[in-house]
């Protein structure tokens, strides 16, 4: 009789490495939904998501090292991900923008809160949300889809992206304001 | 408190609509990709171990030594080279102490201090009988080659020889003086043909010495005695 897979991540790829398919089976479920959509979010193709999606889990399959005690297996499978659509980047000579300087300074002015009934009112359509993340800098929608679909904490955040902690911190900070906006603003038009 | 919690409660709001709203997930193609891949693995890994366990001590060595993904075999190979420099070492020592037990100890090499004043006390007879000494000389040098084994060694038999030196003279001195002095007993007893052979005798083993003459000087020393 199989053990109840509630173990946490280190335990089920212990027990995946010792030959239990059904450990790495409840690790897939329990983070193919996130990491796919923080890919997707990432670089907003498809094709491409699947890709590295694919590529991230089968380097893990292949894999025969244990996760480092110090590391989180989510944090190690979200940089593995991160790091290989970075390769695929590179590989296909796309530049990457560095749009901090202009998106931090723009952002750092006083955000109007919107009250409650714009935030209820937040756009539900997928396209719009993918729309509105589609027009946050990267590095700021780097850190909001680790926050939003990794749930990692900011400290994790920072390890996994090599970033200080304070800048982690104000790039989801901004991210989060500029969603606001937008999305209550197409509310609002709508 | 209220104004640091709202930015809070925000955020979770937003990251919560987001999570519940996202779109896009992985198509149940590559789902069923990614765990057959996964489940040949594991299936893979059950095999290697059920082999391992029914392996002999041949394949579990190897296994040990390369299947790991370590670079155990590194380890192995010097840990070898450890014990083969042991080994060695031990070996060359054994090799080496018979030699040293047998040679001459410093003590002895040093000790012809000592007998120095006999040998320079019986100078004068030395020089007297050094000519019958000859053949003696000749056997001792020889019995002192035998003695040394190794040139390194040359040195010790060396010193040992000066110091048995004294003793080595004591001894042939006292054989032709012993048939010197039975032969003036012979004479003075008036057998002639018994002395006369052992006078030949004399001649014979002792080609240079002057025999009449060691006759004369022992007869003048023999009253005294």
């Amino acid at each position: 009789m199989n053990a109840p897979l509630t173990d946490d991540d280190a335990a089920l790829l212990r027990r995946y490495r010792r030959g239990d398919a059904a450990a790495f089976n409840a690790l897939y479920q329990r983070h193919r939904l996130g990491l796919f959509r923080f890919l997707l979010g990432l670089c907003g193709d498809h094709a491409l998501a699947e890709e590295v999606f694919q590529e991230t889990w089968m380097s893990l399959v292949r894999s025969q090292s244990e996760q480092r005690e110090a590391v989180l297996f989510k944090t190690w499978l979200y940089q593995i991900a991160r790091n290989r659509l970075i390769d695929h980047w590179r590989k296909t000579g796309r530049h990457q923008a560095g749009h901090d300087e202009y998106d931090e300074g723009q952002h750092a002015q006083a955000d109007p809160q919107p009250g409650p009934e714009q935030q209820w009112g937040l756009s539900r359509d997928s396209e719009r949300l993918q729309a509105a993340l589609a027009d946050l800098p990267e590095d700021q929608r780097e850190v909001f889809l680790l926050r939003a679909h990794g749930d990692l904490e900011l400290n994790e955040i920072a390890e996994l992206t090599r970033t200080p902690a304070e800048t982690v911190k104000s790039r989801l900070r901004y991210a989060l304001q500029k969603l606001r906006r937008l999305l209550a603003t197409e509310e609002l038009s709508a | 408190m209220k104004d640091q919690r709202e930015p809070l409660d925000h955020e979770q709001a937003l990251l919560a609509h987001f999570r519940a709203h996202g779109s896009g997930e992985p198509s149940a193609e590559l789902d069923a990709r990614i765990l057959a891949a996964a489940s040949a693995t594991a299936r893979e890994t059950q095999q290697a171990q059920i082999d391992s366990d029914n392996a002999g001590w041949a394949q579990r060595l190897h296994q040990w030594l390369f299947g790991s993904g370590r670079q155990r075999w590194s380890v192995a190979v010097a840990g070898l080279a450890c014990v083969g420099i042991g080994v060695s070492l031990t070996w060359r020592t054994l090799e080496q102490t018979p030699e040293a037990f047998d040679a001459v100890p410093p003590s002895v090499a040093m000790s012809p201090a000592a007998p120095a004043p006999i040998a320079a006390k019986r100078a004068p007879e030395q020089e007297a009988i050094a000519p019958m000494a000859a053949p003696q000389e000749r056997m001792r040098s020889q019995a002192m080659a035998r003695q040394a084994p190794s040139a390194d060694m040359a040195e010790a038999p060396m010193a040992s020889s000066a110091a048995l030196a004294p003793m080595a003279e004591l001894v042939i001195q006292s054989e032709p003086r012993e048939a010197l002095l039975r032969l003036l007993e012979l004479r003075k007893a008036g057998e002639q043909e018994e002395a006369q052979r052992l006078l030949e005798q004399l001649k014979a083993d002792y080609p240079h010495l002057d025999i009449e003459a060691e006759l004369a000087h022992l007869a003048t020393e023999s009253p005294s005695e």
